[in-house]
């Protein structure tokens, strides 16, 4: 009971009255943490299905291992900071869990990103001035949504940026305005930028939050140190394909600037959100469907913090990103919502906090005829059960929710097709060495450490590297394991295609597109 | 294959003293308290000290009279102003002579007999003269704050301090290519650096505007006459006895001075400085500092204007090497190292200039940003050759003054800036 009385008391006095004991505060976020951490762990391999991008970035990470920056010729197609940082650490899981799925024995790690986030977030939120309470709730929201529980246990860089976006935030707000952590934080969101290029939009408002919170007599300092954090490590992205000679397009060669080109405008642009049809508007419906409280009450409260100034650059940065991944125009990636999420939750503690401490400061000025009644002078004593039982009536309405996506998420298998093919190819195949196989990332990895030869089937179209050692097209494929992303894509990819129609099942795990079928391709 | 090796440890050499110089020269802007106590504390209106203010001038028949003039507006009830002269210098003697006999209670002149001259050897003549309990230096082109001294008195009697470094600043950044990165130097030098030198017990204390209790200078047995830092020596013979020796910095309260009128002066006054600075470092007196991170820091200290200038000649060769040479990819990024500090030095600089802008109330245009940047790899050149100069003069044994001359475009520069 003792945080939750904070609410009311205004923050410009603390350390009167009922401040929460020291103890407490240390052990409260740590313990929470904890909490989160656990619940991210469960069924972290099961749900949701292994997505091809998540085997991409752990194979990449896989081949820097091995001293080169993607297991095919590396073409910008994002900076390799992401993956650096997942190959940092993808040793550990792959050590433990040899047996099942690579990639769902590589989530492991994104539990700890995310308590990193957490951590982060309720530092940012504390130095924001929340009380711990709504510290709490901020944390709680930005993890244990259902949407939340879905994407932060994948192998998605937008998981492994939102900590250096936090981080950015968190220096920023440093109370002791140090130079130091000025020039970190320009570092932390570069490194965001090159972990995804689409953070930039959610660090701009970093400069901000640094404006504001900077001493004006070393604000210059502060500012010039943010930049050039910000910059200089930045820079280090093109200088090397610079020095690589891969900077700008010519023959015979990849270049950032053909990469960059292609992520800013080629890429189909995915149409009004708010037009059925659309790309957009499925992925926003898709939102909705897994969690309408996270996605609505989030987008309200960044909408409505911009107009609290305590809350504004949060509520900038949550802006950004929205107003931008609304453009009908742009390209909308499927995990865009993962840098959302802290912004969301962020925003809507804080607005929630503030318009219970509003209620709470109405219920004590009441009218002087109304205060006159005994009744609600006994009102006013249980202002404090009051705010506990609207916060734990909030609480619960969210989780009746909440409750079924994330009874889904902790406990449905959506991999064991998935992993019953593997081991039945693995079965299947007595001698693996030399033995070529069409496959998506999702299986790439763990084909690979099985002994066989797969191929990523994007890349026998599209990488002229891997062309050439395919003079033969889908005769030179023993078997294509197909799944829904090889199927949907094939129809734009010649040797995909023809390797799917020259091949016949030798059986299939589950169905429609989640469907896994082990082929086996003519004379092969 | 040694040649990356050499390439790989040059530049991880550089990167790591250009990290250290930037930081310690942003010391002041570390944190909102540091800049806070670089200030001088407000003073109390009490005047408990007495000054004696030493004016080397040779051949400043130019300036000679408005600083003195101006030193005689200072608000201090307490202070005599003792202007040294060299016995060949008519011009300059005539001056002050003039001066002496217009305020006989406050103006003396002493005449420097020494057959080669030199601005230590002025001063230990005026010494035995001084009858202020703290003996003031300043130059002959100097323009001075009348609350100086007031403020002086305070600081000294605050900080129990045996020396006080009051702020000097170029001020004529609008002169010339060249003068607006000269006006930084200063700025974050006396504004930042030295602060933190006084700090951490090892200061090369400046050429002017500094304050010692007559009793440790004479104890210290006065200015090195063979040295042409006598400056810097005095600072590093005093930390290493033990002195204490406070730095504050005010924009009002700043001495200002001229940056040299061309580069040959740039280069020769440069010359002289490094010289001194190597001088200092071979006599070796700051052996005997008490712990080792203070004879780190004066060892550092001592040669980083060779460093520097060594930086500022071979980072452009690494980067040639990196981008042009046959190495691989790993060893080109390293040898771009040291340019990520020096960026930054050029992003702080510019909101340096920023800063100076505010504080000393002149309009800074982008012109002069843009002489800030671009002026860097030709000052650096500059640098370099001063450098060289400095090493090759004193192992060959050249080691005489070559003066700065004065001309007094600070003056105008400075009533501007009022």
């Amino acid at each position: 009971m003792a945080v939750l009385e904070r609410l009311h008391l205004p923050q410009a006095a603390p350390g009167q009255a009922v401040a929460p004991p020291r103890r407490l505060l240390t052990y409260a976020p740590a313990l929470l943490i904890t909490v989160v951490v656990a619940v991210q762990l469960v069924n972290v391999t099961g749900y949701p299905a292994i997505d091809d991008d998540e085997g991409t970035y752990l194979a990449q990470a896989w081949a820097l291992r091995q001293g080169s920056l993607a297991h095919y010729t590396y073409w910008y197609d994002h900076p390799p900071v992401g993956w650096l940082q997942i190959g940092a650490f993808s040793w550990i899981p792959e050590l433990l869990f040899r047996d099942g799925l690579a990639v769902a024995a590589g989530r492991f790690i994104m539990p700890l990103v995310t308590g990193i986030s957490a951590l982060l977030l309720w530092i940012i939120a504390r130095r924001l001035r929340f009380s711990p309470l709504a510290a709490g709730a901020a944390v709680l929201l930005f993890t244990l949504s259902p949407i939340a529980l879905t994407l932060q246990r994948q192998l998605y860089l937008d998981n492994i940026a939102v900590p250096w976006v936090l981080g950015a935030y968190a220096l920023a707000l440093s109370p002791s305005r140090h130079l130091g952590h000025h020039v970190a934080s320009g570092v932390c969101a570069a490194i965001a930028v090159l972990t995804k290029e689409t953070m930039l939009l959610a660090v701009l408002p970093v400069a901000y939050t640094m404006w504001r919170t900077a001493d004006p007599h070393t604000r210059t300092f502060s500012l010039a140190g943010l930049g050039s954090g910000l910059v200089l490590t930045g820079a280090l992205y093109p200088l090397y394909a610079l020095l690589k000679g891969e900077l700008l397009p010519g023959p015979d060669h990849v270049s950032l600037w053909d990469a960059v080109r292609f992520q800013l405008s080629d890429r189909p642009p995915s149409g009004n959100m708010f037009v059925s049809g659309t790309g957009a508007n499925e992925l926003l419906t898709a939102w909705l469907a897994t969690d309408p409280v996270i996605v609505v009450g989030g987008a309200l409260s960044v909408v409505a913090g911009m107009a609290f100034s305590r809350l504004r650059p949060v509520a900038l940065g949550g802006m950004i990103l929205m107003v931008v991944g609304m453009r009908p125009s742009g390209y909308l990636p499927a995990m865009y919502i993962i840098g959302l999420l802290p912004f969301f939750a962020i925003c809507a503690a804080g607005i929630a906090e503030t318009l219970l401490r509003t209620a709470a400061r109405a219920l004590g000025r009441l009218p002087l005829p109304l205060r006159a009644l005994p009744l609600v002078l006994r009102l006013r004593r249980l202002r404090p059960w009051f705010l506990a039982a609207t916060v734990v009536a909030a609480a619960g309405a969210v989780l009746a929710v909440w409750l079924p996506g994330q009874a889904r998420v902790l406990t449905v298998d959506a991999n064991a097709d998935r992993r019953a093919a593997l081991e039945f190819f693995r079965g299947a195949v007595a001698e693996p060495q030399g033995v070529k196989v069409l496959v998506d990332d999702a299986l790439w990895l763990d084909l690979r450490n099985s002994g066989f030869d797969p191929v990523w089937f994007y890349k026998a179209d599209l990488d002229s590297a891997v062309r050439k050692e395919l003079p033969g097209g889908w005769r030179d494929f023993d078997y294509v394991i197909s799944s829904g992303i090889m199927r949907q894509d094939a129809a734009r990819l010649p040797t995909v295609r023809d390797t799917l129609t020259h091949s016949t099942p030798l059986t299939g795990f589950g169905e429609g597109y989640a469907r896994i079928e082990i082929r086996r391709v003519y004379g092969g | 294959m040694w040649i990356w090796v050499l390439v790989i440890l040059v530049s991880l050499i550089l990167t790591a003293s250009a990290v250290s110089t930037l930081t310690w020269m942003l010391h002041a802007w570390g944190t909102p308290e540091n800049l806070k106590a670089t200030r001088f504390s407000p003073p109390d209106g009490q005047h408990h000290l007495s000054f004696s203010l030493l004016v080397p001038a040779r051949h400043e028949e130019n300036v000679l009279h408005a600083t003195v003039e101006r030193l005689l507006e200072s608000t201090h009830q307490n202070y005599e102003i003792i202007i040294i002269v060299g016995h060949d210098d008519p011009d300059t003697t005539a001056i002050a002579r003039q001066l002496e006999a217009q305020y006989a209670t406050r103006v003396s002149v002493v005449v420097d007999t020494n057959e080669r001259k030199n601005k230590p050897k002025a001063l230990n003549t005026a010494l035995p003269h001084c009858t202020g309990e703290v003996v003031g230096v300043f130059d002959a082109e100097d323009q001075v704050h009348p609350l100086l001294l007031e403020h002086i008195d305070h600081e000294f009697r605050t900080t129990a301090a045996d020396v006080v470094q009051g702020g000097v600043q170029l001020i004529n950044f609008d002169s010339s290519w060249y003068s607006v990165r000269n006006c930084m130097e200063y700025f974050f030098w006396f504004r930042s650096r030295l602060h933190l030198q006084a700090q951490k017990g090892f200061i090369p204390l400046g050429g002017n505007t500094v304050f010692v209790r007559t009793e440790v200078i004479r104890e210290a047995g006065g200015w090195d006459e063979n040295c042409l830092a006598e400056d810097c020596d005095l600072g590093v013979r005093l930390s290493t006895a033990g002195k204490k020796i406070a730095v504050a910095y005010d924009a009002v309260l700043v001495t200002r001075e001229e940056t040299p009128h061309s580069i040959t002066a740039l280069l020769k006054q440069r010359t002289r400085w490094n010289q001194g600075f190597l001088q200092v470092l071979r006599k070796g007196d700051w052996r005997r500092l008490p712990t080792f991170g203070q004879r780190a820091l004066a060892r550092y200290t001592l040669i980083s204007p060779l460093v520097q200038a060594f930086s500022g000649a071979v980072i452009p060769v690494g980067l040639a090497v990196g981008l042009f040479a046959d190495v691989p990819v790993g060893v080109a990024f390293i040898s771009f190292l040291p340019v990520i500090p020096t960026l930054a030095t050029l992003a702080f600089e510019v909101a340096g200039l920023h800063d100076f802008g505010k504080q000393y109330r002149v309009r800074i245009g982008t012109l002069h940003y843009l002489r800030l940047l671009a002026g860097m790899p030709l000052y650096n050149v500059v640098l370099a050759l001063a450098a060289a100069r400095a090493v090759l003069r004193e192992y060959t044994g050249r080691r005489e003054w070559e003066l700065t001359k004065h001309l007094g475009v600070h003056l105008k520069a400075a009533h501007e800036g009022d």
